[in-house]
């Protein structure tokens, strides 16, 4: 940005004004109308209205502010892709059942051959011997089959939950469209989170404030009034946006 | 009556309902056919494989015309010079 400001010209991402007794709201005034020409920069988005401005006085961000901060981040409430459909899991368990049903035909021809011999006095060696094969290769086959059977079963519980969870959001996300606010909300709920976790990388002064603006995607620069920041790299390392500390 | 069972109502498609296989889902199932008699058709679900039901013609073309360019392609049209099966053929095989 380039600023130019009660007697100071400076150009920079990170400017400190401090001491030099330029008023907070005149910065964000100059930053936020594009006609005003003492501070040049990249123009506010929506959420430069929420976190634009940081001060011992400026409150917790509030729903609306969390939705700006989640909507500059593009995060979206649902559309999520659907759940995998387990179509190899359905495909070994039909291939595993026409095994099963194969065996035992070879089971029961196995068992038949068995009788003649037996019936006509013939040597039998060798049809008893095609028999055990036959039966312990349909007692593998019906083990596989149940397991295939298992697997998709599990599978199948999975998915109906995962159905019955995706549509709560889906009718969550019908009773949204009629309702911004409820949107609104949601959208904060996202990024609560994700707010939550970013107090821990900031000063101890304004917390929330300061996490959401970390959090938040922020083009303008955010101005810093009698903030907790030494040096104006601090601010913006820390902010994660241009900054103007007054 | 699904409303105040939301636990025991697995899905709802407008006048249709999914009961839980539970004796919950039995007792919403035979007060609808207390109620409405006739009207009320209950039927055991069963999770479906088209593996060994479907022959695989069939599987192949429900997958590629999903798969087609243009989404306003009628059926018809992009079965047309290809082995896809007709509609009227599909409709007279029973499973």
């Amino acid at each position: 940005m380039k600023l130019r400001l009660g007697g100071v010209e400076r150009r920079g991402r990170a400017l400190d004004l401090r001491g030099h007794g330029v008023d907070p709201e005149t910065v964000l005034h100059a930053i936020r109308d594009p006609n005003d020409r003492r501070v040049v920069c990249p123009s506010p988005t929506a959420v430069h209205e929420h976190v634009g401005l940081l001060s011992t006085n400026t409150d917790a961000p509030d729903i609306a502010a969390l939705a700006a901060v989640a909507e500059s981040l593009d995060i979206t409430v649902s559309d999520t892709a659907p759940p995998a459909d387990p179509v190899d899991l359905r495909r070994a368990l039909a291939d595993a059942t026409e095994d099963v049903t194969r065996l035992r035909e070879r089971v029961e021809r196995a068992s038949g051959r068995l009788a003649v011999r037996r019936e006509l006095g013939e040597p039998t060696d060798e049809a008893k011997a095609a028999l055990r094969e036959a039966t312990r290769a349909l007692t593998d086959a019906e083990t596989e089959q149940v397991a295939a059977r298992q697997r998709l079963d599990a599978a199948e519980a999975r998915l109906r939950d995962t159905r019955s969870e995706r549509e709560r959001e889906l009718r969550r996300t019908d009773a949204r469209r009629n309702h911004p606010e409820l949107a609104r909300r949601a959208l904060a709920e996202r990024v609560r989170p994700v707010v939550s976790r970013a107090r821990a990388a900031v000063p101890d002064w304004n917390r929330r404030a300061l996490a959401a603006t970390r959090v938040a995607r922020i083009r303008a620069p955010v101005v810093v009034a009698a903030g907790p920041f030494r040096y104006p790299a601090q601010a913006r390392a820390c902010l994660d946006a241009a900054v103007v500390l007054v | 009556m699904c409303t105040g069972h939301e636990d025991a109502v697995v899905r709802r498609f407008g006048r249709a309902a999914l009961f839980e296989e539970t004796e919950l889902g039995a007792f919403l199932a035979l007060r609808l056919r207390a109620k409405h008699e006739g009207d009320v058709q209950v039927e055991a679900t069963t999770p479906w494989n088209e593996f060994g039901t479907t022959p695989e013609r069939v599987r192949t073309a429900a997958r590629e015309y999903e798969e087609r360019d243009a989404k306003s392609t009628p059926y018809p049209k992009f079965r047309a010079g290809t082995d896809h099966p007709r509609v009227g053929e599909m409709a007279d095989r029973d499973l």
